[in-house]
């Protein structure tokens, strides 16, 4: 799981993957890849890194008191992307997080996928988004 | 530049994003928030507008084009800008 600012940012759960694929100007377009590859929507980079690692920072508490719930799951929303907006719900499953895609050009909407992160693979995430972000923000910094 | 865009939408999961979209922009209006329309990374805007093209049934195109034809009204409170500068609406 490492990322270079030419090479798309591979994030694995084990049985699924999410890719995310950056632009020169900043754009960065999200994949779920599954038994086939799905595209979630972009954003700009900056954006997609903080809001991916606050879903997964076990050490940020979910505020899921909108009472909204997904698969019976209580859930909090974490990030609306552009183009084709799917949208990114994040719950608490015991220790583990789980990652909702939710496909919102379907009516009514539906969930595109789900990951499921354990706490060692969210600490992994973390680090993986944070190297990213840095980057991102500074990357002169983080090639020297 | 402040404000909200699209990423910040906390859209509840029960909600299609086309009533969400609307709801937003018209409770912006009714409580006169400003409204910031980013287009730089919009292609082929002409398309979007006719509601053709790559991205016809995306939600910047049902919102841009729910402001063209609102636009009496939304003109008050919604700016566009591209690249960080301000600019005239798309149409």
């Amino acid at each position: 799981m490492v990322a270079t600012s030419t090479q798309p940012l591979t994030l694995s759960t084990g049985s699924s993957s999410l890719v995310i694929e950056t632009e020169s100007n900043g754009w960065a377009r999200c994949f779920l890849v599954e038994d086939k590859r799905i595209y979630l929507g972009a954003d700009s980079i900056e954006i997609v890194l903080a809001r991916l690692r606050d879903a997964v920072d076990a050490m940020k508490p979910l505020d899921c008191s909108a009472g909204w719930k997904l698969e019976g799951l209580p859930v909090a929303w974490r990030l609306s992307l552009a183009e084709v907006h799917h949208v990114l719900y994040v719950g608490e499953d015991e220790a583990d997080r789980v990652l909702f895609w939710q496909n919102a050009h379907t009516s009514p909407v539906s969930i595109a996928g789900i990951m499921r992160l354990s706490p060692a693979q969210c600490q992994q995430w973390v680090q993986v988004l944070s190297h990213a972000l840095k980057e991102a923000e500074e990357p002169s910094l983080v090639a020297a | 530049m402040g404000g909200e865009t699209l990423s910040d939408l906390r859209k509840p999961p029960d909600v299609e994003w086309p009533e969400f979209t609307v709801a937003t922009l018209e409770a912006a209006f009714t409580a006169r928030r400003p409204v910031l329309f980013d287009l730089t990374y919009v292609e082929d805007i002409a398309d979007v507008l006719k509601g053709s093209g790559r991205y016809a049934a995306a939600i910047t195109t049902h919102e841009l084009r729910y402001l063209r034809i609102h636009w009496a009204r939304f003109r008050a409170i919604v700016q566009f800008y591209e690249n960080d500068e301000m600019r005239q609406p798309p149409w």
